[in-house]
């Protein structure tokens, strides 16, 4: 329990000083922002209570959010998409859902949980670009930047989940 | 009142998120950069020192070029000193003018030297942070530019720090004028790239090239007259068809702000009084 208090944690800080001084000053050929910091509410336990996931993701967003003086724009996104796992586990993995374990490779298997990881993305993505685009809206640039984000976001998941698990394996 | 409650417990999910969101949009939609709260922003003291923490390390990456921008500027205004020396030796003998350029109390504006914490340019409403806030005198409205040009305009001051507006937010608007025949128009940023910014409302029949200066007019009491915003790249018709929209290549590259001043105009509270009795005498 205190163990994985303190991986979320750290998984929680490390995500945001990441997201807050590295990734959002990233603009890939002008449209491909990362937002990794979701990578912290896909990793939550499959178990966890749906009010606590709600919550996390509200506090996820808005501490982005305060960074990046976009109030409500990340914390509405990441509520929906927490809001949405659950639903998401049930219809992709064939699993005890009230098993108390990280959503991984080993869990899910390969192709659902690509899926999961994928539609959590466009989820969080979609919602969070269309937020934003509301002071300006222009659908050509809305079109172009959820898939581009998503697909570097994406990228940049898979490339931590590589890593982590290469460690369990040891 | 039971079947209330009973609800009420079995869908507290949706409630939860419900509230959720509804604060979530609640703080979108009634989001006003100038009227925002300091806490929610990157200038509370949390973020502030954070944000004042990393920049002291992404200070020294850009060094280099602002260094030779520094330098060309410099060599700029020697030359114009030098000028201006001359001009005023040569008119000392017979001008009664010359207590213009004495008399202290036409040191209209004040250039404070701010460091740049945080930045972006990836979003649609862009901010800036400054490490200096109402401490050092900075109040909102103040212009902000740095040695290439305009940047934006502070809208919020904490004691310690600032946010800037810059020309890269969809709710930045400046007036701004063909340097080389005063028409002027407003310049707004498209959200589309970093680098261009849109001259609107410029009337059709004035006269411009590619590669003319954009400056701004004055018309505000946010700016001085004639501060570089960057030059014509190419134009359109507007929808309306009466008036020209300007793309214009800015003249300051916002990925690699460091180092800015703030313009503290000292006759600007004389201007604000005055415009406020107006509007009361009508």
């Amino acid at each position: 329990m205190i163990n994985n208090l303190l991986k979320y944690g750290l998984l929680f800080i490390g995500l945001t000083i990441l997201q807050i001084f590295v990734l959002n000053g990233i603009n890939f050929l002008r449209y491909a922002t990362p937002f990794i910091y979701i990578y912290f509410l896909i990793k939550l336990p499959v178990g966890i209570s749906r009010n606590l996931l709600l919550f996390l993701g509200f506090v996820l967003g808005f501490v982005i959010d305060v960074f990046c003086n976009t109030p409500g724009i990340n914390a509405g996104a990441s509520v929906l998409a927490a809001f949405l796992r659950p639903y998401l586990i049930k219809s992709l993995a064939t699993l005890d859902v009230a098993e108390n374990r990280e959503p991984s490779l080993y869990l899910f298997g390969l192709q659902p949980f690509l899926r999961y990881i994928a539609v959590m993305i466009l989820i969080h993505h979609a919602a969070l670009l269309l937020l934003e685009s509301f002071s300006l809206f222009n659908w050509q640039i809305l079109l172009l930047r959820i898939p581009a984000c998503s697909l570097f976001t994406f990228v940049l998941i898979w490339a931590a989940e590589g890593l982590t698990g290469n460690q369990r394996k040891r | 009142m039971q079947n209330l409650i009973n609800f009420l417990i079995r869908y507290n999910t949706w409630l939860f998120f419900v509230v959720l969101e509804i604060v979530c949009l609640t703080l979108v939609f009634t989001f006003n950069p100038y009227q925002q709260s300091i806490y929610i922003s990157s200038a509370n003291q949390v973020s502030g020192k954070f944000y004042t923490a990393m920049s002291r390390f992404s200070g020294y990456f850009n060094l280099r070029s602002i260094n030779e921008d520094l330098l060309e500027q410099n060599g700029m205004l020697q030359q114009k000193v030098l000028m201006l020396e001359q001009y005023i030796e040569n008119n000392m003998k017979d001008s009664v003018n010359d207590a213009i350029f004495t008399n202290p109390q036409n040191k209209k504006y004040e250039f404070v030297p701010v460091h740049v914490i945080s930045n972006s340019v990836t979003r649609i409403n862009n901010y800036i942070t400054l490490n200096k806030g109402s401490k050092d005198g900075l109040q909102p409205e103040m212009g902000v530019i740095d040695q290439n040009g305009v940047v934006g305009v502070i809208s919020n001051v904490s004691e310690n720090y600032s946010i800037v507006i810059p020309i890269l937010n969809s709710k930045f608007r400046l007036s701004a004028k063909l340097k080389k025949n005063n028409y002027f128009g407003s310049l707004v940023w498209d959200g589309k790239d970093p680098l261009y910014a849109v001259l609107e409302e410029l009337p059709r029949h004035a006269s411009f090239a590619a590669g003319d200066t954009i400056v701004t007019s004055g018309y505000s009491d946010v700016f001085p007259d004639g501060i570089i915003i960057g030059t014509v790249d190419s134009h359109t018709k507007q929808h309306d068809d009466n008036f020209y929209a300007v793309k214009v290549l800015l003249a300051v590259d916002f990925s690699k702000l460091g180092n800015v001043l703030v313009i503290k105009d000292k006759s600007r509270l004389e201007q604000k009084a005055l415009e406020a009795q107006t509007s009361q005498d009508k």
